[in-house]
């Protein structure tokens, strides 16, 4: 069906203003039923942030506003710059990352006056606001959004470690940098060449023989070893390095707080990533690194347990991640729909357009449900958490390949979005433990109920 | 023994192989796993560093010479077989694709622009590359129901002269040395060919495309026609043989890269240990890599099914039904095997992501899978 005369219904649709149409019929009810039935119609995006309390929405519609004007004009441009040297940040990736630190997003995982979150969001975990912001900034783009948040990450072991002389010696100072626009970034470093998916999953890392190992010498200790696909670790001033103690397995895993003008700690490489460019993944070289006694996060032994709750704090933003793929992917498979015509009218006309708008705009509301509700247990809960990291991701890449299916031959084209979209959404079925880790995470987080249930 | 030498040797055995039945496609393999290793494997051994146009150029020349792809003379190997069954070139394409799924697709589109043009009795000196799509697309239900013989209704026309318009722009990912294009444009209710000189073509890069780093994806448009083709053989025939020939060629390249991808996962599932076993003895990645055989297995015996019949429009819808259901599967197979490698399988120099871009890339053009089941489901109520 074409449009009527007036074009104000799409192809198969009466207008708005039929006596058919649901919100005119509406209108004929009874005065006193009417407000539960009706409705003002409203963007997805507002109806979304209008379910969440004033502070969280504020700072939704804060971080959108500023991916908006600052992450995503830049998105492609950055993601077509040819590959860097290790350590070098280019100059309109800097300049993303400056404007990120001046707008507080660097500084937010704690409250003001210790960093630059509204203090009302202590009311929530901190799971929630990162997983809001981290839609919000990979809507934009996925590398800039990683270049910002992979920070997040590294400076979440020095709060999980409870040491207030370490976050009053080296996060706060950082934090007041990143605030007067010098970005401080931390990173995290886990996985190592022969080890990616041992780190992340305690029964591969009961038999793993870790590759970073630090060794007792007077004052503190000195690292050696590799550390590789570490998201920001050539530009970080900090790295948070998890390292054996000399003979023990892992363990004795304990996180470092390494320094990045320590002798001997050499960003080497960066590796040529399919997606996600804006952000580095370095290999790190650690040659007897000397770390002091006083930047040991959290106390000796102590590495895995931060590792696994770090884990289980940052895969839900993760998730929050793959919600913004998806929105992204639905957002340029839209406005395609409505700016292209075929055959004197708009490809939204068509049937089978509107069927594929529609399922990825429920793929992704219901992946954005998921998450949000991983993300407001006050605990970080391991399985929900996994769970909302392999769920979402896998609806991203579903959803991204859609609006690659519906922009058909030009979805191929870098210009669309689309095709740098599905790439950057592809490493999140990968990061944070692959997803068939994160489906054994799950698991084991439910081991003993469902060892109570196994039959003798 | 010199390069000349060999290429005439093999330019002959490849005759002499030709019509024989013989052992003809191992004899074929044979060569084309030679021309691999000689000329394409080490210009391709880093998947990181795309290949020059000039490798491109280089490769394409070696394959016309060894007779494998058409070039002044009709080829053994490629597209010289529309009409007795394509089984001989889908096997050399996939073949090719194992090693570069970007010179496959371009031995694909310079063969067949070389085999079209010769049936619409053009003359084609240089390097010709065909082009089956219209600016969006084939043309959705409207293209089934001409390609049905069913009758058209002014929406047909009006979508088939705006997807196929004469001017209208087309998006083309080639080799970049190419001297003309062969492209279908709509007129009086059919779809005819036009020669496009490239001299006479506007082309605009269109840089950084999806898949395919050797070759180029470049937007033509407000073309000068250096010939339009007016020929005997009925433009519905000629057209669907072009359109299952393309769609064949891209479910056979996609068939060879995601079996390379299947290789390269399974070297690395047989080195790379996990809690303490090699990760080939996981579950997760046997079901991965046996979910990805199995989508390989199957692809290969559908096509396998429909390789002997002649490509024309009445094996058409079967092709279309084939592709639309073996491209996505190849897609989330070369995905699997992605996702074996774990973070090194992201990475540009490991190559498995190469393989996907490629994958999805062949998905995208000549018919989305999306489209395909439109033109599938309007074909089969007009068949039925």
């Amino acid at each position: 069906m074409s449009r009527d005369l007036l074009g104000q219904a799409l192809g198969g649709h009466l207008p708005s203003k039929s006596t058919l149409a649901p919100q005119t019929a509406f209108a004929s009810l009874a005065r006193a039923v009417r407000p539960m039935i009706r409705y003002a119609p409203r963007d997805a995006w507002e109806r979304d942030t209008a379910t969440l309390a004033g502070p969280l929405a504020a700072y939704r519609r804060r971080v959108r506003f500023f991916a908006d004007r600052v992450v995503a004009p830049r998105a492609l441009a950055i993601d077509a710059e040819p590959h860097g040297e290790p350590g070098e940040l280019r100059e309109s990736a800097g300049t993303v990352l400056r404007a990120a630190a001046r707008e507080g997003l660097l500084s937010d995982v704690l409250p003001r006056p210790f960093g630059s979150a509204d203090p009302r969001m202590l009311r929530w975990p901190l799971a929630l606001p990162q997983t809001l912001k981290t839609e919000e900034l990979a809507c934009a783009d996925g590398g800039l959004m990683l270049l910002i948040c992979a920070h997040a990450l590294g400076v979440t072991p020095v709060v999980l470690s409870g040491d207030l002389r370490m976050l009053r010696r080296v996060l706060l100072p950082a934090l007041k940098e990143c605030d007067a626009g010098r970005p401080t970034v931390f990173a995290y470093a886990i996985t190592e060449p022969s080890g990616g998916s041992d780190v992340e999953h305690g029964h591969g890392a009961a038999t793993y023989k870790p590759g970073v190992v630090a060794k007792r010498v007077p004052g503190g200790w000195r690292l050696g070893g590799r550390k590789c696909f570490i998201s920001g670790g050539d530009i970080a001033k900090y790295v948070c390095v998890f390292a054996a103690l000399e003979h023990e397995g892992v363990s004795s895993w304990t996180a470092f707080l390494v320094r990045a003008n320590s002798p001997g700690f050499k960003p080497v490489r960066t590796e040529l990533k399919m997606g996600m460019r804006a952000s580095s993944a370095a290999e790190l070289e650690l040659e007897d690194v000397f770390v002091p006694d006083e930047d040991v996060i959290g106390g000796l032994r102590k590495g895995w347990a931060i590792n696994r709750a770090t884990l289980n704090l940052s895969r839900t933003p993760v998730a929050g991640m793959a919600v913004g793929f998806a929105r992204a992917a639905t957002e340029q498979a839209t406005s395609f729909a409505c700016s292209f015509r075929l055959a004197g009218k708009p490809l939204i006309d068509y049937q089978d357009v509107q069927l594929a708008l529609a399922q990825m705009e429920a793929e992704t509301s219901s992946a954005r449900a998921v998450a949000w509700r991983a993300a407001r247990f006050r605990q970080p809960r391991q399985g929900e958490a996994a769970a909302a990291k392999f769920h979402c991701t896998d609806v991203a890449r579903r959803v991204c390949e859609m609006a690659m299916d519906l922009l058909g031959n030009h979805a191929v084209l870098h210009g669309e979005r689309v095709e740098k979209i599905w790439r950057d959404a592809r490493l999140t079925q990968i990061f944070e433990g692959t997803n068939d880790i994160n489906r054994l995470a799950l698991i084991e987080d439910e081991q003993d109920r469902l060892l109570a249930r196994v039959s003798p | 023994m010199s390069g000349a030498l060999v290429t005439d040797v093999t330019r002959n055995q490849l005759e002499r192989a030709h019509g024989t039945g013989v052992n003809e496609l191992h004899m074929i393999d044979v060569e084309i796993a030679r021309f691999c290793a000689r000329a394409v494997e080490s210009r391709a051994s880093r998947p990181e560093a795309p290949m020059s146009s000039d490798d491109v150029t280089a490769i394409l020349s070696e394959a016309v010479e060894m007779g494998l792809v058409a070039g002044d003379r009709p080829a053994v190997g490629i597209w010289d077989d529309l009409g007795d069954g394509p089984h001989r070139t889908l096997n050399v394409l996939a073949r090719l694709a194992r090693t570069n799924a970007g010179i496959a697709w371009a031995a694909h589109v310079t063969s067949l622009a070389q085999t079209v043009a010769r049936r619409l009795g053009l003359s084609v000196p240089g390097t010709g590359v065909i082009v089956v799509e219209g600016r969006f697309g084939i043309g959705r239900d409207a293209l089934a129901r001409w390609l049905s013989g069913a009758e058209l209704d002014d929406g047909d026309e009006a979508l088939l002269a705006d997807v196929y318009g004469l001017h209208g722009p087309r998006l083309v990912t080639a080799p970049v040395g190419f001297d003309w294009l062969l492209v279908p444009f709509a007129k009086n209710d059919a779809l005819h060919w036009a020669r496009v000189a490239r001299e006479a073509a506007h082309i605009e890069a269109r840089p950084n495309a999806h898949g395919f780093d050797e070759l180029a994806t470049i937007e033509v448009h407000g073309a000068s026609i250096t010939s339009i083709a007016t020929h005997a053989e009925s433009p519905r025939e000629l057209f669907a043989s072009a359109l299952g020939a393309t769609s064949l060629a891209a479910v056979a390249i996609a068939l060879g890269a995601t079996e390379h991808a299947l290789a390269i996962a399974r070297d690395y599932a047989h080195i790379r240990k996990q809690g303490g076993s090699l990760i080939e003895r996981h579950d997760a990645v046997r079901a991965l890599l046996g979910r990805a055989t199995a989508v390989t297995s199957s692809v290969a015996a559908m096509l396998d099914g429909i390789a002997s019949d002649p490509v024309d429009a009445r094996t058409l819808p079967r092709i279309l039904a084939l592709r639309s259901q073996a491209q996505p599967a190849l897609c989330a197979a070369a995905n699997d095997a992605m996702q074996i490698l774990g973070g090194i399988g992201y990475m540009r120099d490991a190559g498995i992501e190469k393989i996907a871009r490629d994958v999805n890339h062949l998905r995208l053009v000549c018919g989305s899978p999306a489209e395909l089941r439109l033109v599938v489901g309007e074909w089969s109520r007009h068949v039925a």
